[in-house]
């Protein structure tokens, strides 16, 4: 678990950074920190915990804010997935918390430190997990309670953060060249599809499957 | 913070839970589909750009003037708060500047 902490430590800080600007924005939203350091354990899941605020903040549906959320969190299959021979080797109420608390930041992490030592397991995954719960719940709550003391957040931008966040993510997520005609064939259709009145959520959902299908037609090569 | 707040907590927290305990029963049958493996490795990224186009399809020119600032910060540095804190300056510059 030590092991874990120490390893994850430079991405925790990150990933606090980022906590702390999702808090703010999710107290204008209208989220009390109660509520945010109840999001943070229970969802655990940033990119779309911001997602869906952002949509809730914007269009006050709740449906399609947990849509938008859902959607983009189809990716823990693949990320819980791929630690599953860890997670088989630990006892089970460990096995459920180390599953609730595998993401973008730690699996990857611990499946490299793996392949350089057998010996890290489940608890290394754990520690890793644990780590940046402390750290996300810690920095989401801190930015809810500034957010909630600081009025006209507007004057430094704070309309646009989320969008620049969305923008800071998509390249992270960049798979490379053969992504650019899929991403572009999901920017113009969910832009076209929201300017001809589709509400904002269907239309993006909608936008990202075309991109899924302009992929499967240009990149069959590679399947 | 009103029932909707704690319905969108529930909402998303029941639907992720759910996607990690599909991915620790299934994940690896669906991995080993080529079909599943491509949809749910493009999908996310898909995703990401349109919930860019969303918020750039009801904004103005300081949102496109913004964005593509920050897509460069993104580009070049990969971090996600140099990437929100040039996008943000940009963006009220720019809105002051265009009045």
């Amino acid at each position: 678990m030590k092991r874990g902490f120490l390893a994850i430590l430079p991405l925790a800080l990150g990933v606090a950074t980022y906590g702390f600007a999702f808090g703010i924005l999710a107290a204008e939203a209208g989220f009390s920190p109660l509520g945010i350091a109840a999001m943070a354990a229970a969802v655990f899941a940033g990119s779309s915990q911001i997602a869906a605020v952002d949509q809730f903040l914007s269009t006050g549906a709740v449906f399609g804010a947990a849509l938008a959320g859902a959607a983009l969190n189809l990716r823990y299959i693949g990320i819980v997935a791929s630690v599953t021979p860890i997670l088989r080797e630990m006892p089970w109420r460990s096995r459920l918390l180390a599953m609730q608390f595998a993401t973008d930041e730690n699996f990857g992490l611990t499946l490299a430190a793996r392949a350089r030592d057998p010996s890290i397991g489940g608890r290394f995954l754990l520690g890793t997990g644990l780590t940046l719960l402390a750290f996300w719940g810690a920095s989401t709550v801190l930015g809810a309670v500034v957010g909630q003391a600081l009025p006209d957040l507007e004057r430094f931008g704070i309309g646009f953060a989320f969008t620049a966040a969305f923008i800071a993510i998509a390249r992270a997520l960049w798979p490379g060249p053969a992504a650019l005609l899929p991403w572009l064939a999901a920017f113009c259709i969910t832009i076209l599809l929201i300017k001809f009145g589709l509400p904002t959520a269907v239309g993006l959902v909608l936008g990202a499957l075309g991109g899924v299908a302009v992929d499967f037609l240009v990149n069959r090569d590679e399947r | 913070m009103s029932v909707d707040h704690w319905l969108l907590i529930a909402l998303l927290a029941g639907s992720t839970v759910t996607l990690r305990l599909v991915g620790y029963l299934a994940g690896a049958a669906m991995m080993a589909r080529p079909f599943w493996r491509r949809l749910l490795e493009v999908f996310p990224g898909c995703l990401m750009t349109a919930l860019v186009a969303s918020a750039l399809a009801d904004g103005g020119v300081a949102e496109i003037i913004a964005a593509l600032a920050a897509l460069v910060t993104a580009i070049l540095t990969r971090q996600i708060l140099a990437t929100m804190g040039v996008g943000m300056a940009v963006f009220v510059i720019a809105g002051q500047m265009l009045g």
